[in-house]
């Protein structure tokens, strides 16, 4: 199934009703600038996300754009917009583990966003059993949110690492996730696909559960998730 | 008995450690300590019992006992487990085997080394004065008459033995045969090694008739003594290089290792007991401040001198910030570091801004003053009473005392761990400048040059933005909050000089470039007492420039560059900074070159003048451009040296750095990713000659060099200076006469440097 509508607005649509979910975005670099577009589609309808941010791609200009593009001002979007970023993998563990789950609650939000899930992985410094076990503390937190009504939506290009066996990371983070979104590009065309679902006995509200659906691509015109964020 | 005297060396051993003093009268004694490294766990009640049912399965014996500490950032009261490793060798190994069992945020101070625990425990400190008693061999108790941050001390007399390979031209990595100069009061030797056991045998021959304290090496770490230790061993020689017989030597091999996106080099380390190792090649701090220098930062950091010779400037930070700790019962945190609060995009847009730039005018300026802060961030620090645990802290939620624009509060209440560390460090440096400045010769004047520059490095490298967002015990918000009272200074700097008359021509981060018609030395020091009494940061007039330069970028022609300048002050001295001449990677020709065209543009004493010199500082150029056309420069000066980001045969491309890793590989040298290589340019389009660049160990005089490529260097250096005055680099390489040479008079240049007899002794 292939149509013309803007991807930020498929994956908003698909993602964020029913809550209570964990999506991943993937696919190559840009993935980011699509989740920022995804963010401002969000803030025209909830109330804050929430970020965390390993991937160092957090882009407040680009947010700004963004509202400004919508006839919005800027900082409407700018401070319902919430950020921690995390420079090592134990700070990304920190960032998750300890407190989010408060912190989303005092703001009244339903979205969480993270940015570069296992980037800061490919660091000799991180032991493969530390790695692991954050991970699994992470899953938790994510579980926890999930059960009140939280969706997260990780957001990870392909991880190239240089520690090789770091890039099987990845199925685990997969495997948090209930629905996988794939950024891929065809020719001369973007597309998002959605490669599996699951059959919603997961979700908080059982009768808007989504039957599962093998493939949906979504064309996106070129250069859309391309363009590079100036300085408002 | 009583031994008056210095702390001079301390290593771990499997009962303890073992401590070196000198005495007051040059006598050497080594005593043992009972000493026993410790770390922290938090368990739950299940866990402990637990840790006891596996304490029989651990390397070593260990004692177990709680105790309470506090935690780093809410200062709250915390019951814990201290475990103490009976043999302090076996403590790595004891935090390894208890980490199968339990997940790494139970652990507190597991991860540092047995001892600098030894240094922070005993709060004694290398070269420490005082009066250590001993029973037998053991030491008992001390009383210190000295403390770290003593600005005056006495050092022992300590007998240096110099050990340098005496081809001094390549690292020994590049030789096939090695020679050892050894110089030791005031004499010289040369040893050679035609016979390994008569070169071992001389060596130690040295080594117990003078008994150095300190072995001074080059490339000691990387090759010469991992050589002599190991020739040692073939033939069972019993080498006195440690003064401790009983002592192993501390080693550790070189590694290439990835870390946070950029690959890294460490050089090897080999470290002796009882005598001091110290290896110029391999210590920067050494480079910078000498001897004298790496002293006074080893008692500050309680870092053995060794071990400080050759680690990062930064860690002296983080040691001294971690003895704080221990010394305030706080427990260190392992590998969990503090998050980033939670910050609105808002917030973090003027969080992120780091430091205030204003762009100069990109060209010439004349009569335009420096004013520079002292210390500006660390000062900042101490003031402001920033640290991580100090912003938004949980004791003072009310706290008047706020940062600007961000609004994060600070701690009313107690002092932070990073002002309380930088507190000597800065005292310090404001001492040493100041005896720098009363010294009575010009020996002691560089004496304390050098220590103020020890520290100073301390200073400029520990707050960069890393050292906040990944050190164990930083906080991003620390960062953001010293950069946001940088910026307020700096503005209110600028607010401050305008209501005086002065114009602001520049400014980054901590100075101050300032202009007012006929302003005289007087004015501007008024000026700068008004606004460091103001800002509550000292700032100086650094001088008045007669003329000075922000030459555009090289990446944008129209944008000038902040941290690239060069001027000459109203006394003919020059500054410059950022310039090819002060860059690692500009080769020496190119440096000699833009030398001789500053020192032509020197000479005017405004920008009329510089401008009448422009046709002598263009034959400056021109004249480096002939000698490269014909062939006459001395490869040596050409050589260009890179970091390597791959291993050799990891390489994909083509690139002057892949062919030139390449060769050596083939040629038997074994380099790895991180480190540095350093050649010389033949052809650097690939298209004569598909080796493009020839590695210098293998550098042969009719290889000849890119004259075409060079010249292009010279253009682009010259054009930094004279581009104001309408010389592009491409006017420039058309005034040159763009005739392409194809390689140098290769006879000519192989009879000139023939004399260089190094080249024919390496590796053909
Ligand atoms: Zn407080």
């Amino acid at each position: 199934m292939e149509s013309m509508q803007p991807p930020h607005k498929v994956v908003d649509r698909h993602f964020s009703a029913p809550p209570g979910k964990v999506g991943l975005l993937y696919g190559e670099k840009r993935v980011y600038s699509l989740g920022m577009l995804i963010t401002a589609e969000m803030l025209m309808h909830t109330r804050s996300v929430v970020f965390v941010d390993g991937a160092n791609r957090v882009d407040p200009y680009l947010l700004a754009r963004l509202a400004r593009l919508r006839r919005i001002d800027p900082y409407s979007f700018l401070e319902r917009a919430y950020v921690t970023r995390a420079y090592t993998f134990y700070q990304m563990d920190v960032s998750i583990t300890d407190g989010l789950t408060e912190f989303v609650r005092g703001v009244g939000s339903r979205v969480v966003i993270v940015y570069g899930p296992i980037d800061l992985l490919d660091d000799d410094q991180v032991p493969a059993a530390d790695a692991a076990e954050i991970l699994r503390r992470v899953h938790g937190t994510l579980a926890q949110l999930k059960g009140s009504g939280v969706s997260t939506l990780l957001v990870s290009s392909f991880p190239r690492f240089r520690l090789k066996e770091r890039e099987r990371f990845f199925d685990t983070v997969r495997d948090m996730s209930d629905v996988q979104y794939r950024l891929e590009r065809r020719t001369d065309r973007h597309h998002i696909i959605l490669e599996e679902h699951h059959d919603g006995k997961d979700h908080a509200d059982r009768d808007h559960a989504h039957p599962v659906r093998r493939e949906q691509l979504v064309a996106v015109p070129p250069g859309i998730a391309e363009r590079r964020p100036g300085r408002p | 008995m009583t031994v008056t005297g210095w702390l001079f060396d301390a290593y771990a051993t499997e009962h303890g450690a073992t401590v070196w003093l000198i005495d007051v009268d040059g006598r050497r004694h080594r005593l043992r300590y009972p000493f026993r490294p410790a770390f922290y766990m938090n368990l739950t009640k299940d866990e402990e019992r637990f840790l006891h049912s596996v304490r029989g399965r651990l390397p070593g014996e260990v004692a177990l006992r709680r105790v309470s500490k506090r935690q780093l950032y809410s200062r709250a009261a915390v019951e814990v487990l201290e475990v103490s490793v009976q043999n302090p060798l076996l403590f790595q190994r004891t935090v390894h085997a208890l980490s199968k069992h339990f997940n790494f945020y139970k652990f507190y101070g597991a991860d540092i080394k047995a001892m600098q625990l030894f240094y922070y425990t005993t709060r004694l400190f290398p070269l420490a004065y005082g009066e250590y008693e001993t029973e037998g061999e053991t030491l008992t108790r001390w009383t210190l008459l000295d403390e770290p941050g003593s600005d005056r001390y006495d050092v022992p007399d300590l007998t240096v033995m110099t050990m340098t390979p005496s081809m001094k031209l390549f690292a020994p990595k590049y030789q096939r045969s090695l020679e050892i100069e050894i110089a030791v009061d005031g004499v010289t030797r040369v040893l050679q090694q035609s016979d390994p056991l008569e070169l071992l045998q001389q060596v130690d021959h040295y080594l117990r008739r003078y008994d150095p304290d300190i072995l001074l090496t080059e490339y000691g770490d990387a090759s010469l003594l991992p050589l002599l230790a190991s020739l040692a061993q073939q033939h069972r020689f019993p080498l006195a290089l440690n003064r401790d017989p009983e002592a192993p030597y501390i080693t550790t091999k070189p590694v290439s290792y990835f870390s946070y996106g950029s690959i890294k080099h460490r050089d090897g380390v080999f470290e002796l007991a009882g005598r001091w190792h110290l290896d110029k090649e391999n210590s920067f701090i050494m480079g910078e401040a000498d001897l004298e220098g790496l002293y006074d930062l080893s008692r500050l950091s309680q870092i053995g001198v060794q071990h400080q010779a050759r680690t990062s400037i930064g860690s002296a930070l983080s040691s001294m910030q971690i003895a704080w700790a221990y010394r305030n019962d706080v427990l260190v945190p392992y590998k969990r570091p503090v998050k980033e609060a939670f910050k609105s995009f808002a917030t973090l847009l003027k969080a992120d801004r780091g430091g205030l730039h204003f762009m100069p005018p990109k060209g010439y300026h004349e009569e335009v003053a420096e004013l520079d802060f002292a210390s500006m961030y660390p000062s900042l620090m101490r003031n402001h009473n920033i640290s991580s645990e100090t912003i938004d802290c949980v004791c003072c939620p009310d706290a008047k005392h706020r940062v600007p624009e961000l609004g994060y509060r600070l701690c009313e209440k107690h002092t932070g761990f990073i002002p309380a560390t930088l507190e000597p460090i800065l005292r310090k440096r404001a001492k040493y400048k100041q005896m720098k400045k009363n010294a009575p010769t010009e020996e002691l004047r560089r004496k304390y040059d050098r220590m103020q520059t020890g520290l100073k490095w301390i200073l400029v490298t520990c707050f960069g933005y890393l050292g906040f967002k990944k050190s164990r015990m930083g906080r991003i918000e620390a960062h953001e909050s010293v950069n946001a009272f940088a910026r307020e200074g700096l503005l209110r700097a600028k607010e401050i000089a305008e209501a005086e008359g002065f114009t602001l021509v520049h400014a980054i981060v901590d100075c101050v470039w300032l202009k007012k018609e006929g302003a005289v030395r007087a004015d501007y020091e008024r000026l700068a007492e008004r606004i460091g009494a103001e800002v509550g940061v000292r700032i100086s007039l650094e001088g008045i420039y007669r003329w000075i330069l922000f030459p555009a970028s090289k990446m944008d022609d129209d944008i000038p560059t902040a941290t690239r300048y060069v001027g000459v002050y109203d006394t003919g001295e020059m500054k410059v900074r950022g310039l090819e001449v002060r860059r690692r990677d500009t080769t020496k020709y190119v440096k000699r070159m833009q030398n001789e065209m500053l020192a032509v543009l020197a000479r005017g004493r405004s920008i009329a003048e510089v401008r009448a010199l422009v046709p002598d500082a263009l034959g400056v150029v021109r004249s480096f451009a002939e000698e490269l056309r014909r062939g006459s420069v001395s490869p040596f000066d050409l050589v260009v040296r890179r970091h390597i980001s791959k291993d050799p045969y990891e390489y994909a491309n083509r690139s002057v750095n892949a062919v030139v890793s390449q060769a050596l590989a083939e040629a038997g040298v074994q380099l790895s990713a991180g480190e540095s290589v350093e050649y010389i340019i033949t052809d650097a389009s690939g298209k004569r000659d598909p080796q493009k660049a020839k590695p210098l160990a293998l550098y042969a005089l009719d290889d000849g060099y890119d004259a075409a490529k060079y010249t292009e260097m010279l253009c682009d250096a010259a054009e930094t200076l004279l581009g104001p005055f309408g010389w592009t680099k491409e006017r420039i390489r058309e005034m040159l006469d763009p005739v392409t040479v194809k390689r140098p008079a290769g006879r000519a240049a192989a009879r000139r440097a023939a004399k260089e007899r190094q080249l024919s002794l390496v590796l053909r």
